[in-house]
């Protein structure tokens, strides 16, 4: 078996997060590491994720459907 | 798990009929299934018909106590299993409006679009912001025939889809079960939730209190999952379940929080905001989307699965919202002893 880790693979979904596989990390501007506590993460793109870095699914609140909650 | 009660004639007989050995069942019962079409107005909420569909397919799941396990693939009983199936299909599609004009191509965009954050009778918005912890208790109870089974309905279809839709739904339902780590699969985070609760997490401990609403949405699940011509519904079954669902599990983390849960019985739905936003994106793109592309023909199933399940949980939501209005539980009263 290999020793090499999977290369990290980012996937962009249309009005969505950004899926993000593979040996990432996750840090913040200082560096420190962020552990999401699971290997495939959901970052947000459209910055009303109240979890951010990570998408919570607030994508959903944009336009009409923000009225409906 | 023992019988539940029965709540009518159908399950009565069959209760009776399942308590014996297993052989054809008696003609009364016959009669009784096949008479299902006249009698059955909704079947979605009909207590005897969800009662006792739901206990045929308890016998596939978990079985009873005192219950010959060779009941489950007797053909008798499958004959009035699949009477049960067939009115609550001919109930669910009643309910299906397939929109004009959609195309393989626009059903992922399709299925984000109807199961966003519009909340059926606003039951979300009452249990984030309004909801007592007694009626928290009672939601729990509602969700717990499901929930205590949580990703087992949809396991039903890995082996009936192939490539990239099974890959998305695989990578899914690893997460459902908690990645093989004991006590992480979500049904052990709600047998959690209900423990912190002070309630039951024994499977079908409060059944006879679970109203017809409440079971249909795991009955419809079930009879998706255990159907391939249906394998296109299971899969809109998990999508609907699975896009929103981070939305809806935060607001109810915070309701909880706000009468006072702990962080541990609030895990349950706390594990679901990260991961259902992962989720939500594969069910839609890479599980729905690509499983139409693949068999262009089974496109509606997908999104009569997704629309059938939105609409039973309206159903629910409705039933639970109006109970309360009207200051009543939501929940079944037991038949005094």
């Amino acid at each position: 078996m290999s020793d090499e880790q999977p290369p990290v693979e980012i996937t962009v979904y249309e009005n969505g997060p950004a899926i993000v596989r593979g040996a990432y990390k996750l840090q913040d501007r200082d560096r420190k590491e962020i552990d999401p506590g699971r290997e495939t993460i959901a970052l947000c793109r459209c910055g009303l994720s109240a979890l951010k870095p990570f998408c919570d699914g607030n994508h959903a609140l944009r336009g009409a459907a923000r009225s409906a909650f | 798990m023992r019988l539940p009660a029965p709540r009518g004639p159908v399950s009565t007989a069959l209760f009776a009929c399942l308590l014996g050995e297993p052989g054809p069942v008696p003609p009364q019962l016959t009669e009784l299934a096949d008479a299902l079409p006249e009698t059955t107005a909704d079947a979605r909420s009909d207590e005897d018909v969800q009662i006792s569909l739901w206990t045929c397919y308890g016998l596939t799941y978990d079985g009873f106590h005192g219950v010959d396990e060779r009941w489950e693939w007797q053909p008798s009983l499958l004959a009035v299993r699949g009477a049960l199936e067939a009115v609550f299909e001919r109930d669910v599609l009643a309910e299906v409006r397939l929109p004009e004009n959609l195309t393989p191509e626009r059903v992922p965009a399709f299925l984000m679009d109807i199961c966003g954050p519009a909340t059926p009778a606003g039951l979300l918005k009452f249990m984030h912001q309004n909801a007592t912890l007694d009626q928290f208790k009672e939601l729990v109870i509602h969700r717990s025939i499901d929930g205590l089974h949580e990703a087992d309905a949809h396991t039903w279809a890995i082996p009936r889809v192939t490539g990239r839709a099974k890959s998305a739904l695989i990578e899914i339902q690893a997460d459902e079960y908690g990645g093989g780590m004991p006590g992480r699969s979500h049904a052990e985070l709600y047998a959690i939730l209900m423990s912190e609760l002070d309630l039951d997490p024994g499977y079908g401990a409060y059944i006879d209190q679970i109203p017809a609403v409440a079971l249909s949405i795991h009955t419809l699940r079930s009879m998706f999952g255990l159907h391939h011509r249906w394998r296109g519904g299971i899969l809109g079954n998990l999508a609907a379940t699975e896009i929103g669902s981070s939305f809806i599990n935060r607001r109810f983390s915070e309701g909880l929080a706000r009468v006072g849960a702990s962080k541990k019985a609030r895990w349950f739905y706390d594990e679901h905001v990260l991961a259902d936003a992962v989720h939500e994106q594969l069910a839609a793109h890479d599980m729905c989307g690509t499983f139409v592309a693949d068999y262009p023909a089974e496109w509606d199933r997908v999104v009569i699965g997704a629309l059938a399940t939105l609409n039973i949980r309206g159903l629910f939501a409705g039933t639970v919202v109006e109970a309360w209005a009207a200051d009543v539980t939501s929940l079944r009263e037991l038949a005094a002893v």
